[in-house]
C-alpha cells in the first residue's frame, strides 16, 4: 500500500512539482545522512543533498519503476554528485567508520585484534572510489547485498562479488603493511 | 615499496565515529520552496538551451539552403567543373552493353578498312565476338592489326550511366530526354563538303573502339560522292576534355534527329569513320556491342535521309544538339 502511495506521487510529479515534496520529506534525512558519511563539511553535505533532489525533481519524467525502491534512483544520483563534488572541489574523500563497522571487516578478513585493526583501517585509504562505496554501504552502513545492488545499478550476485573481492585486496594490503 | 605511493591513499581521509546528524541539523538544511525553485529554474534553462539549440540549427539548415539555392558558380569555376566531369570520363554509352568477358578493342592506329565481305555492292565488316579478353582478337580482313592487351579498355573504369535501362526505341527516349549534360559544349551544322573525302583536318575520331559482333556495309568516301549526293550529312563536335565514349546500337538506334517542321523522328543511314588516314562510311550497321573510345573533342558525321537547320539530334539522351547552320 505505502509502495503503491509512493509510485502515486511519483507520478504525480511528473506534472505537478509540488507533490514530490512527500516524496522529499520522506527521504531527505536519508540522502543526508548518506552524502554526510562521504563529505567532511555538513553544509557541503546539505549543498550536495540539495542538488539531488533539485536533479531528482528535474529528471521525474525519466524515472521509470523496475521494481527497485524509490530511493534507490535517489542513491544513484547522491554517488554521482558526490563524485562531481571532489572533481570539482579538489577536497580529500571521506571514508567514515565506525567501531561497528571495523569489527566487521575484521571478522571477515581475520584481523581481529586492536593492532591488527589499527592497520586495517590504513588499509581502507588504499580502496577505489568504487571499492570503498561497496564496502562502506555492506559494512559501515549494514545495507543488505540487494540493496548495495540497486544504489550501484548493478545484480545481488554482482555486489557480493565485487565485495569479496574489496575484502581480498583489503586482506593482501593488510598482509602487505602489516 | 611501490605499492604505498597511490593516489588513492592521498585523496582518502577516514573519519573515526562521527557522531550522527541531530534532528536539528537534519531539519535545518530542509527546504523544499528552495528545490522547487531550482527545479523550475534547470528545466527552464533546459528548455532555453533546447530552443537556442534548435533555433541554431534552423539557421544554419536554411542558410545552408540559401546558399546552395543563390549559389552561381564563376566562369572559371564552371569551367573547372567541366573538365573535372569530363576527367572523370564522360560516357555517352549505355550501361547494360559492358560485357567485359567477351570484348574486342580496336586500336585507331590499326583500325581496319574491312574488304572481305561485300553487301549491296559494299565491302561488309565483320568484328568478331571473342570469348577471351586475354586473347588476341582477330577480325576478318588482312589489314587489320589488333591492339595488345594492355590496350585493352577497361570496363570499371569510372562513367556517368546516362540512359535508363529499358528505353530502346527512339520515342522512350525522347519522352524521358531531360538531362542533356553535353548541351554547352555541343555544336551542330550541315556538312556540305565538295567530296565527303574532305573530312576537315581539325575533326577528332575515336581513339579505339570496344566491340562485340560488330558489322556494317562498307562505303568509300568516293563511293559516298558518287551515290549519296541526296543525303544530308551533319556535323556535330562536341568539345569536352578528358575521355568520352560514345556507344552505337544497331542501326543506330540511339541517334535520332528531330525534324522540326513535323516532329518526324529518323535515324542515320551512315555514319563517317577514318582509319590509317582514309575516311570511310559505315552503312547499315549493326552490333551486339559497340563503343567508340575518344580522349577530348570528338567528331560525329552522320548522314539522314533528309536533315535541315532546326532540326535536333538527340544521341543516348546525353547530347541534344540543334542543326544551327
Amino acid at each position: 500500500m505505502l509502495r503503491e502511495n509512493e509510485k502515486q506521487q511519483i507520478e504525480d510529479s511528473k506534472t505537478n512539482s509540488q507533490c514530490f515534496e512527500p516524496l522529499y520529506i520522506k527521504y531527505y534525512e536519508q540522502i543526508l545522512k548518506f552524502v554526510y558519511r562521504r563529505i567532511e563539511n555538513l553544509d557541503d553535505g546539505r549543498e550536495v543533498t540539495s542538488v539531488v533532489f533539485t536533479k531528482a525533481l528535474t529528471n521525474i519524467n525519466k524515472y521509470k519503476d523496475h521494481g527497485f525502491p524509490f530511493s534507490s534512483w535517489l542513491y544513484r544520483i547522491a554517488i554521482n554528485e558526490i563524485t562531481q563534488f571532489y572533481r570539482d572541489s579538489n577536497k580529500i574523500r571521506v571514508i567514515s567508520v565506525d567501531e561497528k563497522g571495523i569489527k566487521n571487516i575484521a571478522e571477515e578478513t581475520g584481523s581481529q585484534k586492536n593492532e591488527q585493526i589499527s592497520t586495517l583501517k590504513k588499509a581502507l585509504l588504499y580502496l577505489s572510489d568504487e571499492e570503498s562505496m561497496l564496502i562502506e554501504l555492506r559494512y559501515f552502513e549494514g545495507r543488505p547485498f540487494s540493496e548495495v545492488g540497486q544504489i550501484l545499478d548493478i545484480t545481488e550476485t554482482n555486489a557480493k562479488v565485487k565485495t569479496y573481492r574489496v575484502l581480498d585486496k583489503l586482506k593482501n594490503i593488510y598482509a602487505k603493511i602489516d | 615499496m611501490q605499492f604505498f605511493k597511490t593516489n588513492n591513499m592521498k585523496n582518502n581521509k577516514i573519519l573515526e565515529n562521527r557522531p550522527e546528524l541531530t534532528n536539528e541539523q537534519i531539519m535545518q538544511g530542509m527546504d523544499f520552496s528552495k528545490i522547487k525553485n531550482n527545479a523550475a529554474l534547470a528545466k527552464a534553462a533546459l528548455l532555453k538551451s533546447f530552443i537556442i539549440k534548435g533555433l541554431l540549427g534552423i539557421i544554419v539548415i536554411s542558410s545552408g539552403v540559401f546558399i546552395y539555392k543563390n549559389y552561381t558558380p564563376s566562369s572559371h569555376e564552371k569551367q573547372q567543373s567541366v573538365l573535372h566531369d569530363t576527367a572523370k570520363m564522360i560516357d555517352i554509352t549505355e550501361k547494360d552493353s559492358f560485357v567485359s568477358h567477351s570484348d574486342t578493342t580496336i586500336d585507331k592506329k590499326s583500325s581496319a578498312i574491312p574488304e572481305n565481305k561485300t553487301v549491296s555492292g559494299h565491302p561488309k565488316v565483320a568484328y568478331p565476338l571473342s570469348t577471351d579478353t586475354n586473347k588476341i582478337n582477330t577480325i576478318t580482313t588482312d589489314n587489320t592489326k589488333i591492339i595488345t592487351d594492355e590496350n585493352i579498355i577497361k570496363d570499371n573504369e569510372p562513367y556517368v550511366d546516362t540512359i535508363a535501362k529499358n528505353q530502346n526505341d527512339a520515342d522512350t527516349r525522347l519522352k524521358s530526354s531531360s538531362n542533356y549534360r553535353l548541351n554547352r559544349y555541343t555544336k551542330c551544322k550541315l556538312w556540305k563538303p565538295r567530296s565527303f573525302c574532305d573530312i576537315p583536318g581539325n575533326a577528332k575520331f575515336a581513339n579505339s573502339y570496344d566491340v562485340d559482333n560488330a558489322e556494317y556495309d562498307y562505303v568509300s568516301c568516293q563511293d559516298a560522292d558518287k551515290n549519296m549526293a541526296a543525303m544530308k550529312a551533319v556535323w556535330i563536335t562536341i568539345n569536352v576534355s578528358g575521355r568520352t565514349r560514345l556507344q552505337l546500337e544497331s542501326h543506330l538506334k540511339n541517334i535520332t534527329l528531330i525534324k522540326s517542321v513535323n516532329g518526324k523522328l529518323l535515324h542515320p543511314v551512315m555514319i563517317a569513320a577514318v582509319a590509317d588516314g582514309s575516311t570511310f562510311f559505315g552503312e547499315n550497321f549493326k552490333a551486339k556491342k559497340f563503343v567508340a573510345h575518344y580522349n577530348g573533342q570528338l567528331d560525329i558525321f552522320l548522314f539522314f535521309s533528309e536533315a535541315e537547320i532546326g532540326d535536333t539530334i538527340i544521341i543516348n539522351n546525353f547530347i541534344k544538339a540543334t542543326i544551327l547552320e
